[in-house]
């Protein structure tokens, strides 16, 4: 049966209004206990000190300048070696063997080594997230590029489009579909990397926060960086969403998706 | 536009082979600048093959195609090709399609090549938009802005309906007769060869096996009795049967 119109609005906030009420009325009847479990009142209310009186705000900021940063070097690269095996044989029988390789190794068992490399600085954390970024954009530029219809790549030949103009015109939009998807992913995939990083010898950030909640038992805090990575990945997904939407105009599925 | 004469084509000897037998067998045509040539025949008796290596997409294994001008002597042309499928740039509009790899100079003359298709209205819409006769429209509009000197159609009104297609066919003759480019049109169908063609040639087994000249004055009307003798003329020589005349037909059916 499909949900009359009035649910379909109140629908997607019902199930969360009810989880925060359930939660907040467990809490204060005192089945959960305090000391495991804050209530979200008392969360919001650490939120807003933590940013008045804290350095929330600086903790954030650091934590999205290592995502950021670390997802555009990755996006980069994937995106450059992903366009040079995607169109030569050569490079691709080079190159995509070890690739394939490197990416069977979890990012994170390359800590160790990342932090005897590079200590405890921004660098080892920046890495990381580079290196978990650059595989599922590489892995989604190569199979775009390959997947570019030959019927146009031939009718271009007719045309006598060559050279540079071959890929601005055909093969790159031809395979940003598929870049974005593998960005979306990437998305996703830096933050997650990101705070198991800052849990490592970080003075600053999310992550960092979070460790010195816990040992401090600051239940309150410790679950504002919780729900604060929620926000996050939501709005990555939501800022990717939009992106879609800019690149790919012509596409009728981006002006089916709402944001 | 200042427009420029077609080239004649010139095949000697032509041979084509992909891995197995010949796709083109030796073929040896002329056709004269600004002649509309049309070519039925059966799927894989090579008319496509054809194209594509007037189209500079395949080599020749043997014998040689070339251009010439009026007097015979070689010509540089400028050959376009629709395709079946329109082969329109999804993520470009209907102006920078029309436009891809047109020189600036060319490229000015897009809004009047796609009024000339009916399409003046449509320069901002995405393929994605627009019908199917449309969008082989703007392909046609596509080849049309490099005024070509040789037009190769392969069957490009094989996907639309009916009535979209008696419209295309009628404004690609309005366009031959209007910029005067040679053309070779590949179809199925052996009505739309009588309609459009000076000369319709028959395809078998990679060679020419039946020509038939079309002096009927145009525009050609599909209900003219003349138009339906010659096309089911036509069809027999694609399906191989022999030639049997109407009437011989009638007799036959009397002696039984």
């Amino acid at each position: 049966m499909r949900p009359g119109r009035a649910t379909r609005i109140v629908g997607p906030w019902l199930g969360a209004v009810g989880l925060v009420l359930g939660w907040e009325a467990l809490v204060r009847a005192g089945v959960l206990p305090a000391r495991l479990m804050a209530a979200p009142s008392d969360v919001l209310a650490a939120a807003v000190r933590e940013t008045l009186h804290g350095q929330l705000v600086t903790h954030l900021g650091v934590s999205a300048l290592r995502a950021f940063g670390g997802l555009a070097i990755g996006t980069i690269l994937g995106v450059v070696l992903g366009v040079a095996t995607g169109l030569s044989r050569t490079l691709q029988l080079i190159l995509d063997g070890p690739i394939q390789m490197l990416r069977a190794v979890p990012p994170l068992a390359l800590v160790p080594l990342v932090i005897l490399w590079f200590g405890l600085g921004e660098t080892a954390k920046i890495f990381l997230v580079v290196v978990s970024v650059i595989f599922p954009v590489y892995l989604n530029t190569f199979h775009g590029v390959r997947s570019v219809d030959p019927q146009l790549i031939e009718m271009a030949r007719v045309y006598e489009v060559r050279g540079l103009t071959l890929y601005r015109e055909i093969v790159l939009p031809g395979a940003l579909p598929s870049i974005l998807v593998g960005f979306r992913y990437a998305l996703g995939l830096c933050w997650l990397v990101l705070i198991i990083a800052e849990t490592i010898g970080a003075r600053q950030g999310l992550g960092y926060l979070a460790m010195t909640a816990r040992d401090f038992m600051q239940m309150d805090v410790l679950l504002v960086t919780i729900v604060l990575w929620a926000v996050l990945g939501k709005l990555a997904d939501v800022f990717a969403r939009g992106l879609e939407r800019l690149l790919l105009p012509w596409q009728p599925a981006a002006q089916r998706l709402g944001v | 536009m200042a427009e420029q004469p077609g080239s004649g084509i010139v095949l000697e000897g032509l041979e084509k082979r992909f891995d197995g037998p010949l796709v083109l067998s030796g073929l040896d045509l002329h056709v004269r600048p600004g002649e509309l040539v049309t070519i039925v025949g059966r799927s894989g008796s090579g008319k496509s093959t054809l194209l594509r290596i007037l189209a500079g997409l395949e080599e020749p294994t043997g014998g040689r195609a070339r251009f010439v001008d009026a007097s015979g002597g070689p010509a540089q042309a400028t050959v376009r090709m629709v395709f079946q499928e329109p082969r329109l740039l999804p993520w470009r509009n209907v102006l920078a399609n029309v436009c891809l790899g047109a020189s600036p100079g060319l490229a000015d003359a897009a809004p009047e090549v796609l009024r000339q298709v009916g399409l003046g209205e449509r320069l901002d819409a995405y393929p994605g938009v627009l019908s199917g006769g449309q969008r082989q429209r703007v392909a046609l509009a596509r080849a049309l802005l490099h005024r070509p000197t040789v037009m190769l159609l392969d069957e490009p009104f094989g996907s639309l309906d009916a009535l979209t297609r008696i419209g295309a066919q009628r404004l690609v003759e309005s366009l031959w007769l209007r910029h005067g480019f040679t053309t070779v049109l590949v179809t199925h169908d052996v009505e739309e060869a009588v309609l459009l063609g000076d000369r319709a040639l028959v395809f078998e087994d990679g060679n020419v096996v039946a020509e038939m000249p079309l002096p009927l004055p145009r525009p050609r009307a599909r209900e003219l009795p003349e138009v339906g003798r010659l096309a089911g003329k036509l069809l027999r020589a694609v399906l191989g049967e022999p030639e049997i005349s109407p009437r011989s037909e009638l007799r036959k059916e009397n002696r039984k």
